[in-house]
């Protein structure tokens, strides 16, 4: 008894071969040219041109925004370097400034420090604060 | 959808649908040919009519299927035709029309070949009604499913499972005679 997978087989190995698939479809894309534009396929293309510009002004302004994270971040760190190289070369104003706070004491070197530290987490926020635009748009 | 994309969607199908409508056109490939790329234009033109419910190869295959009816309703309506002039300028005495021209000889020679190549397929399918020839073609040949012939042929579900039946057995014995 013959079972469908045998018909199936027996059908696709006599099944004729479709010859001059290229020919075809060259003939057919240039009939098509010869035709107007159906209403549906220019409003594809209309509605895939306005998807692209708006792709566009997207990736522009992701990359304007980029471009002043990585500026403002730069900025940050500029700054901040030179504002700690400058209160770590005059030692006078940071050790006049902790002497002026009433009965605290802290010793240069753990003013310094604290100094540093807090250089670094104001370095630190503020890079954040300036990327955080760049990386929201991501 | 895109005119290019179309034409990638198109790409895909043609194959298959030309081999469909070569079969249904016991072998005629360049009347196969013609059906389809007027089943494709006619496509082109009225894509916006295309819902999406169904695949877009089994829409395809159902602008094919009618455009093969139409064309076989016209060339039967002009054999009608032809055979009446004839009659006609027959009666008249003129003689004129009863030879086919050479081109006629050649297409069907070169019919007539191409159908040898596949005489297997051919000789299992001719015994079958038009509507069966359609539903086995797509279900065995071109795997289509139930449901796809479904909205192919324009056939309730039941009709097609019986013709589907009927071709089966039919081809079953057809099958087991070869061996």
């Amino acid at each position: 008894m013959k079972t469908d997978k045998d018909i199936r087989a027996f059908m696709h190995g006599n099944r004729p071969a479709a010859s001059g698939n290229e020919a075809f479809m060259a003939d057919f894309v240039r009939q098509m040219e010869l035709l107007p534009v159906p209403a549906s396929f220019e409003k594809a293309e209309q509605r895939k041109a306005e998807a692209d510009t708006i792709a566009g002004i997207f990736e522009a302004a992701k990359a304007w925004n980029r471009k002043m994270a990585v500026l403002a971040a730069v900025s940050v760190v500029a700054v901040s370097s030179a504002a700690a190289v400058l209160f770590s070369f005059v030692p006078d104003s940071w050790l006049g400034f902790f002497d002026m706070l009433p009965e605290a004491y802290i010793s240069p070197v753990t003013a310094r420090y604290l100094l540093m530290g807090f250089f670094v987490m104001a370095l630190v926020v503020l890079a954040g604060v300036s990327c955080r635009q760049h990386f929201r748009l991501l | 959808m895109t005119r290019e994309q179309f034409i990638e969607q198109v790409a895909l199908s043609q194959e298959s649908l030309r081999r469909f409508l070569c079969v249904l056109c016991g072998g005629d490939s360049s009347r196969a040919d013609d059906i389809a790329q007027e089943a494709l234009l006619k496509a082109y033109l009225s894509f916006g009519r295309f819902e999406g419910k169904a695949r877009f190869s089994t829409w395809l295959f159902r602008i094919a299927y009618n455009c093969f009816y139409d064309h076989k309703y016209k060339s039967g309506r002009n054999v009608t035709e032809a055979l009446a002039d004839e009659t006609v300028s027959g009666r008249r005495g003129d003689g004129g029309g009863a030879e086919p021209c050479g081109s006629a000889y050649a297409d069907e020679s070169e019919r007539a070949d191409k159908r040898f190549e596949h005489q297997q397929l051919y000789m299992a399918i001719d015994a079958l009604s038009e509507h069966e020839r359609t539903v086995v073609l797509l279900f065995y040949m071109e795997d289509k499913s139930i449901n796809d012939i479904v909205v192919i042929t324009g056939m309730p579900s039941g009709t097609v499972r019986s013709y589907l039946s009927r071709a089966r057995g039919h081809l079953r014995e057809y099958l087991s005679s070869l061996r």
